[in-house]
């Protein structure tokens, strides 16, 4: 194994540490880049490729977490980056065996899928409910809006599918969320787009609002940034209203960012408000062939020149530790950094976001160590001042009644 | 066992961040996040009297560690 926390070349003295120490938090393991329907505004280069993840290469994913010391107490495996369920049921089982060898009893291993729902049956349910996978459905709301975006290789829409499946998870008392991709034609709707998920037993909802990624080259949202506020208000009266059965994820972490303080972490002697994706090896992502990536999960299968690909390595040929000495990792991490620090130095919401998302400040602004961009504003700056702005105003009608 | 996951930071470190710029926090820029931060404290200081229909809401980010944990650090998954 690497000799680690030795110096190299005999520069370590003085480098400053991260404390508390890094360890990974979600491994993304894409099965398979394959995907059965083709949205138009997906970031995922490859999803014609019918290519699959090895169990050996699963092995390995995990295996490497171990030997490097990077799986703590627990940890989330989430299938993703491609359709899921295209693989066989049996391949999950034996995945899902594989990961437990490797990383139980030390680590208390979730498992987690990312689906559009439309292959969802009863033998899915079964091993859903058998394993307490966490499932999340892709799903943009009612028919009208998800069928804009979410169709067939031919076309068609694929909303009566994903209906189909949801509510074969409903019938088989299978939990689950749902995220959606909220666009333009969206925010005319914020009421119709909500009863949809209420109706359809959905409690908790995360909205993508449109983003410039990958093969997806410019927002839908683009000059809808007043719309998109009133949107949010909307959706945030309509989740108090509801009492609490439909919550909306960006709100939610708005109000938790207000109401305490993220945590932090040292590194080059100061603190740093914590925000996974500029943490090396916090979210490791895992491509079907083996090949490795960290920061921002979207760049796993991105062209890069620049950045070599975003791959750090491959778990056939080494672990997660050894990449940081590679060529990748070499010119990747100073630029994120940098992005970090020029967020710290022109953002006034720097403390309750960490640096941004470096996937956004690539693909909207071109350099990664870019400020503020599309992203910035509709997935935290305005959740955030939305649900300020009505804690205020609470509190002042508060007053007044007193 | 050493901490590995200390010793991260030290191979991070010797990759070496060359030409980082000393420049402070743009002066307007302090200020408009001193302006938010009062904000924010003043707020978390009424949080306690707050209306029925705001706690409920609270109530609702607490259980925000029902939601698979890798959503409260980021918002990586996507479309």
């Amino acid at each position: 194994m690497e000799q680690l926390g030795q110096p190299v070349n005999g520069a370590a003295a003085g480098f400053a540490d991260f404390s508390p120490a890094l360890r990974t938090r979600l491994l993304i393991l894409q099965g398979t880049p394959f995907c059965n329907i083709d949205c138009d505004y997906c970031y995922l280069p490859g999803r014609d490729s019918r290519e699959r993840m090895s169990l050996e290469t699963v092995r390995l994913a995990a295996r490497r977490l171990r030997e490097d010391g990077l799986a703590g107490d627990e940890l989330t495996a989430v299938w993703h980056a491609g359709e899921p369920l295209v693989l066989p049921p049996v391949f999950f089982e034996d995945a899902f065996a594989a990961l437990a060898e490797e990383l139980a009893p030390a680590t208390l291993l979730t498992h987690s899928i990312q689906t559009n729902a439309t292959l969802i049956d009863d033998a899915w349910c079964s091993l859903f409910l058998r394993h307490g996978v966490a499932v999340g459905v892709s799903v943009d709301g009612p028919a009208h809006l998800h069928d804009l975006h979410r169709r067939t290789r031919r076309g068609a829409g694929t909303h009566a599918a994903v209906e189909r499946g949801i509510d074969a998870l409903r019938e088989r008392g299978v939990p689950f969320h749902a995220i959606a991709v909220v666009t333009a034609a969206t925010l005319a709707e914020p009421d119709a787009f909500f009863d949809w998920f209420l109706d359809h037993g959905v409690r908790e909802l995360g909205c993508n609002f449109d983003e410039a990624e990958g093969a997806h080259v410019g927002s839908s949202l683009q000059g809808f940034e007043a719309a998109h506020a009133a949107f949010l208000e909307r959706l945030l009266q309509r989740s108090i209203d509801s009492g609490g059965r439909l919550v909306i994820r960006e709100l939610a972490q708005g109000l938790q960012r207000i109401a305490a303080p993220l945590p932090s972490y040292r590194h080059r002697g100061e603190a740093w408000p914590d925000n996974a994706q500029v943490l090396p090896l916090a979210l490791v992502s895992v491509a079907a062939n083996g090949d490795f990536s960290t920061f921002s999960p979207e760049f796993l299968g991105q062209a890069s020149a620049a950045y070599a690909g975003f791959v750090l390595g491959n778990v056939h040929r080494g672990g997660y530790l050894q990449s940081l000495h590679g060529d990748a990792f070499a010119r990747l991490w100073p630029d994120i950094w940098r992005g970090v620090e020029a967020c710290a130095r022109a953002c006034p919401y720097f403390a309750h976001c960490g640096g941004g998302s470096p996937v956004n400040k690539l693909y909207e602004r071109g350099d990664l160590a870019a400020t503020e961009t599309l992203y910035c504003r509709s997935m935290l700056k305005r959740p955030f001042e939305v649900v300020l702005q009505r804690l205020e105003a609470e509190q002042r009608n508060e007053a007044v009644v007193r | 066992m050493a901490d590995k996951g200390s010793a991260i930071g030290r191979v991070i470190a010797l990759v070496g961040i060359a030409g980082l710029s000393a420049t402070p926090v743009q002066a307007h820029v302090e200020r408009e996040r001193q302006a938010l931060e009062a904000r924010v404290e003043a707020v978390r200081q009424g949080l306690k009297s707050q209306p029925a229909a705001t706690r409920s809401l609270m109530a609702q980010a607490a259980n925000w560690n029902n939601w698979p944990k890798w959503s409260k650090w980021s918002n990586w998954a996507n479309q």
